[in-house]
């Protein structure tokens, strides 16, 4: 399972890149994307509140992440989409009732304070890890 | 109270976060808003009625999930800078004195004015202050000087929405950000009919800055704000600038403030009175020559409304009290007659609203920010619009060739 932040997303749309099958962002990335661009949302994406984990679940924990990650701007509207990606992943690995799939999760990101959170935060969760934009899309982007 | 997805009871609503989000605008009643009542009393709300509701009130749904600590620092934050820039009268006034403010206008110009501000190294505007001390013919002369405003050019305009446009152009040259309120189908402000009375009852204001001082003209928004009364509102509040007297602002009503005598707001309609109607070209006028006619093509020459006229010229004497009201009572019977309904309107293009309420600073800053792509998308639809809108974005870029 991979989930996409909002700027390697962009970027695999500019570049033209066929994104794998298990590849999911949450409806603020999605939001991001089609407010950031004039590309249509590439193959392969798909939204996975709905699909994969159910909004009840993951509101409680956006709630969550909400008050913990501090690098959100209510002034200028900034942070968002970290926090979506945050709360899927506490979703997913919810300490009192664990609905890790047991498979690796990617986590495409090139938001340093959203990397370094993610390690902090779930650290200890194996088979999940966290890359950017160049290892991912396997190219020196500049 | 608890959001609801589905049949699930999903995330908390602190009781005191909702209160205090649904307050952050006073005068516009939010609380009172069916969806936001019955969430009260039921103790839940949907999440789909909830991001419903935050689109038409213009507030991120997000704000909901904030605990409560960390809201009231925002919302401390949002007030600290109010007071700091904006006159404490304007944001004392009371929902119910017929007198309010909508202090979402306030915050969406302060947001842009910090935004214009922030990371760049700004000269000072010499024009702020530089009216104190003067007298009332030095003061007219120094603007007329600053601005370059020649008034046979003002005069011989023969539309006064011309020469409002005249001395907007003029009043921006000189690095202060004019914002003209605007109501229309963009929405750039919600059209909800609480926030639509709070505009009909806006002031002219002055958003504080010593570098690109802000100017607020309720006009589009406040379908009772003529072009005349508009020109006279955006002198008065570049005398205010000048006087650096960010604590004061136009009533409505400003009968009152400007036949008052002493104090630095009558100071400010006597520099506006002689700079719009210079008592040099009236110096042999004699009550007896003046009519209802005489008002009439005053206003039409000068670009002031009748009301102006006639309080200018009860200032000076010209004419008696009881002059005075006959004259104000015939023009209130002759305006109330005139008043046209405002029909259907076609909407401008949405970038002639963003640019009328954001100003030509803000508008300039945040296409620049948008070319070196130092702006993301989504925070530039925030400054221009208060809002996501990508049918709108698209628009705007198109026209600004983004």
């Amino acid at each position: 399972m991979i989930i996409i932040d909002a700027k390697p997303l962009i970027t695999g749309a500019e570049i033209d890149f066929t994104f794998p099958n298990d590849s999911f962002i949450t409806d603020d990335i999605n939001e991001e994307y089609l407010n950031g661009t004039d590309e249509a949302l590439p193959k392969n994406i798909s939204l996975i509140i709905g699909k994969i984990i159910d909004e009840a679940t993951y509101i409680k924990n956006y709630k969550v992440m909400l008050n913990k990650f501090k690098k959100k701007s209510f002034y200028n509207m900034t942070g968002f989409g970290d926090i979506s990606i945050l709360a899927v992943i506490e979703t997913l690995v919810h300490k009192e009732k664990p609905t890790l799939i047991p498979e690796k999760i990617i986590i495409v990101t090139d938001d340093s304070p959203l990397s370094s959170f993610i390690s902090q935060e779930f650290g200890e969760v194996e088979n999940m890890e966290v890359t950017n934009s160049n290892k991912f899309f396997g190219i020196d982007l500049p | 109270m608890v959001i609801v997805v589905g049949q699930q009871i999903s995330a908390e609503i602190d009781d005191r976060t909702f209160v205090s989000l649904l307050n952050i605008y006073p005068e516009e009643t939010l609380m009172e808003r069916k969806v936001f009542r019955i969430a009260r009393e039921k103790g839940y709300i949907r999440l789909s009625q909830l991001k419903e509701e935050c689109e038409k009130i213009l507030i991120p749904w997000q704000f909901f999930l904030v605990e409560h600590a960390d809201l009231e620092s925002i919302l401390e934050h949002i007030e600290n800078e109010r007071v700091d820039k904006v006159s404490s009268k304007l944001l004392s006034k009371r929902q119910g004195a017929g007198n309010t403010t909508s202090r979402r206008i306030i915050d969406r110009l302060i947001r842009c004015q910090n935004f214009i501000i922030s990371d760049q190294d700004l000269p000072n505007n010499d024009f702020c202050g530089s009216l104190k001390g003067m007298t009332i013919v030095d003061c007219v002369k120094h603007i007329r000087d600053v601005f370059d405003i020649q008034s046979s050019r003002l005069r011989s305009l023969s539309k006064k929405s011309d020469a409002l446009d005249y001395l907007v152009g003029k009043v921006e040259d000189k690095n202060i950000n004019v914002s003209l309120g605007v109501l229309d189908n963009n929405k750039i402000l919600p059209t909800i009919d609480t926030a639509k009375n709070v505009y009909k009852n806006t002031s002219g204001f002055i958003i504080h800055d010593k570098k690109i001082p802000f100017i607020f003209i309720p006009s589009a928004a406040n379908p009772d704000e003529p072009s005349a009364r508009q020109i006279y509102t955006i002198i008065y509040l570049l005398v205010l600038i000048g006087l650096d007297a960010p604590q004061y602002y136009i009533e409505k009503d400003f009968k009152i403030a400007a036949l008052s005598v002493g104090s630095e707001e009558s100071l400010a309609h006597d520099v506006t009175g002689e700079l719009l109607l210079p008592s040099s070209e009236f110096n042999e006028l004699q009550s007896e020559d003046i009519s209802k006619q005489y008002i009439a093509d005053l206003s039409s020459t000068y670009k002031i409304t009748p009301t102006a006229a006639i309080v200018i010229l009860r200032k000076r004497g010209v004419i008696s009290y009881s002059q005075y009201t006959s004259l104000l009572e015939d023009f209130a019977r002759i305006t109330q007659s005139s008043v046209k309904s405002s029909g259907l309107r076609k909407t401008p293009l949405i970038s002639t609203s963003s640019r009328k309420f954001n100003g030509k600073y803000v508008i300039e800053k945040i296409n620049d920010r948008i070319r070196d792509k130092s702006l993301n998308r989504i925070q530039a639809q925030y400054l221009l619009f208060g809002r996501v809108n990508k049918k709108n974005f698209r628009r705007y870029r198109e026209f600004f060739e983004l």
